[in-house]
């Protein structure tokens, strides 16, 4: 009689644990009764053997009552990481006993999102998962949603949703090769020449001596041979002017309102697991302005950033490690809610004087063409990068796929050709530093 | 620390259940039940595969059950003892199914208690039809059968008196 008031006991205490009843705890209860009286009061022995198992199955899922209600935590994760970064993450199922099934959501491996549910022994108390982030961007890998079912099935508890685990996958840093970029005047620090002349490395004039010059200036090899020229000597010392080195400014200009792919049938309809297309135009960009980005800030310049669709975004011109994770994070920011501003903003005030500007945009519209033309009226330099990929597909399930196809094209064409007609050079992503390399080299 | 890997897809416990279900209706062909139950019991295994956590499973049962009583005298015949061991697959297949949202995946390691249970289960019924077997077949005295009524209608109301905290 003790162990039966234990049980009840413990069979109430599971039901303000929030332990309820399922469809299967009716079916073997009500059925298997049913069956077996009904076998009984007809002297049917075929009902007996039939409802038999189920009664007694229920009956000994019943005999064993579950505990407290289960918990699952998730170990703590950073929350950035790189692209092509994985992690084993520990879970840890907590619950009172009497739990045959645990049906947790967890991701699979290899595969995006926060996964399936995985239905497990409820005596795997400690689980282990692997992460690994592929695509960069912003979003819910981990969210264990749990349920937990006692014996056969017969009573659950919850199911109760997970707390999400959000990280931010940082845009990968490819490794371009970095060019050149036109000195900015008013800069005596940096790795670039300078026109100037200043204590850099590069030899600049050799010119007589003046008042203000320093002395360990003086070449004395050519005063020497100068005054052997005119017959005195010393007559005229001359120094040797070097150039000073300058940091120079890089502004990317990001074009977020659009983001496209190949397939022309699917633009107007949004990425499926991502606020980016894998791929895509935005993809592109971002990833061709991280690897710029990274560059450049590797030899010193100084780098920015400016969201065409909002200009709130940016990121001031910076040095430095800092400013590279900066500029990575504002860019999956940027990313997050792309495609919602009508009309492209590259003020002046945004970009500094002297800064080369590197707008990254797939032309598909007048205004960002109209934007980058007056801009490069007040920059120094201004490329134009097109992120539009190199070969549209029709799509096929219209008629009238071919013909936009060509109409698109058509267009882009067009607005690239007005970008040239003013002056601003038109390169693709990979083309960029090669096109700082040939500015500076017309410079000199 | 138990790695989770992939699993296996939990489509198969539908499948589970469907073929079980299509063996109760392939039972009660065998027993010759009209065309019209068949395709009631075809339905009702097809809903307790496709929903389980809904009366087509238990209404399966209770339709098989029904038919198999009509149909035949012999309480213990093959067609009867069949039916034992695919009414529980339906019943245990159904109730974890009814666990899992569309999509699941299914750790093989988790069915084997209820696996082993069910077997153990299927055990004692199989030993008490064989000690039904060997007891006479002639009616049995007035006083037993109201003991076993009573005692079936006992264990109902403990079941819901203890079951009552839900």
């Amino acid at each position: 009689m003790n162990r039966v008031l234990a049980w009840a006991t413990a069979r109430r205490a599971a039901g303000r644990a929030g332990w309820r009843g399922t469809d299967a705890l009716l079916r073997g209860a009500f059925g298997g009764l049913g069956l077996v009286g009904a076998g009984v009061a007809l002297h049917r022995v075929d009902l007996v053997v039939i409802g038999l198992p189920l009664l007694v199955s229920t009956v000994l899922a019943l005999s064993v009552p579950p505990g407290r209600p289960v918990r699952v935590t998730a170990q703590k994760l950073p929350r950035s990481v790189e692209a092509g970064d994985s992690a084993r993450v520990a879970i840890t199922v907590d619950h009172g006993g009497g739990v045959e099934f645990t049906a947790v959501r967890l991701p699979l491996p290899g595969r995006p999102g926060v996964g399936p549910v995985h239905l497990l022994p409820g005596a795997d108390r400690e689980l282990r998962t692997h992460l690994r982030w592929n695509t960069w961007g912003e979003g819910v890998d981990l969210r264990p949603d749990h349920l937990a079912g006692g014996r056969d099935g017969l009573l659950v508890s919850g199911p109760v949703v997970g707390v999400e685990s959000r990280r931010t996958v940082l845009p990968p840093l490819a490794p371009p090769p970095a060019g050149p970029l036109p000195a900015r005047l008013t800069g005596v620090v940096g790795a670039h020449r300078s026109p100037r002349p200043g204590d850099g490395a590069e030899p600049r004039a050799v010119r007589p001596f003046r008042p203000g010059d320093r002395v360990r200036r003086i070449d004395w090899r050519v005063s020497l041979r100068a005054g052997a020229a005119t017959g005195e000597a010393l007559g005229s010392p001359h120094v040797r002017e070097r150039h000073a080195e300058a940091d120079a400014d890089l502004v990317f200009a990001l074009d977020s309102r659009a983001d496209v792919g190949p397939d022309l049938g699917s633009w107007s309809t949004a990425e499926p697991g991502g606020p980016v297309r894998r791929g895509g135009s935005l993809d592109t960009a971002v990833r061709a302005i991280a690897a710029l980005a990274a560059a450049h800030l590797r030899q010193g310049d100084r780098v920015g950033l400016v969201d065409l669709g909002r200009p709130q975004l940016g990121v001031p011109p910076g040095v430095g490690r800092r400013q590279l994770l900066r500029l990575r994070h504002q860019l999956v920011a940027c990313t997050r809610s792309a495609g919602w501003s009508p009309r492209p903003v590259l003020r002046p005030g945004q970009v500094p004087a002297g800064a080369a500007v590197v707008v990254l945009s797939p032309f598909l519209d007048d205004a960002v063409v109209d934007a980058a033309i007056r801009a490069a009226g007040h920059t120094r330099l201004l490329l134009a990068v097109d992120v539009l990929p190199a070969e549209l597909v029709a799509d096929p399930e219209t008629p009238w796929g071919g013909a936009v196809r060509r109409v698109l094209l058509a267009e882009h064409r067009v607005r690239l050709a007005a970008l040239r007609a003013h002056g601003v050079a038109v390169v693709p992503p990979e083309g960029v530093a090669a096109a700082l390399a040939r500015h500076r080299r017309g410079r000199r | 620390m138990t790695d989770v890997g992939a699993g296996i897809s939990a489509r198969w416990l539908p499948v589970a259940v469907a073929l079980a279900g299509a063996g109760v209706v392939a039972d009660l062909w065998w027993q010759g039940a009209a065309v019209g139950l068949l395709v009631v019991a075809g339905a009702l295994a097809a809903a307790a595969a496709l929903v389980p956590a809904s009366p087509a499973p238990l209404l399966l049962l209770l339709v098989a059950a029904a038919v198999t009583t009509a149909l035949g005298d012999d309480p213990l015949r093959p067609a009867v003892l069949v039916l034992v061991p695919l009414g529980h697959a339906v019943h245990l297949g159904a109730a974890l199914g009814a666990l899992l949202p569309r999509g699941a995946r299914l750790h093989p390691a988790a069915l084997g208690p209820p696996l082993r249970r069910a077997a153990a289960v299927q055990a004692g019924v199989f030993a008490a039809v064989g000690v039904l077997a060997l007891l006479p077949a002639g009616r049995t005295p007035p006083v037993l059968e109201v003991a076993a009524l009573l005692s079936v209608a006992g264990v109902a109301v403990l079941v819901l008196v203890l079951d009552r905290s839900r």
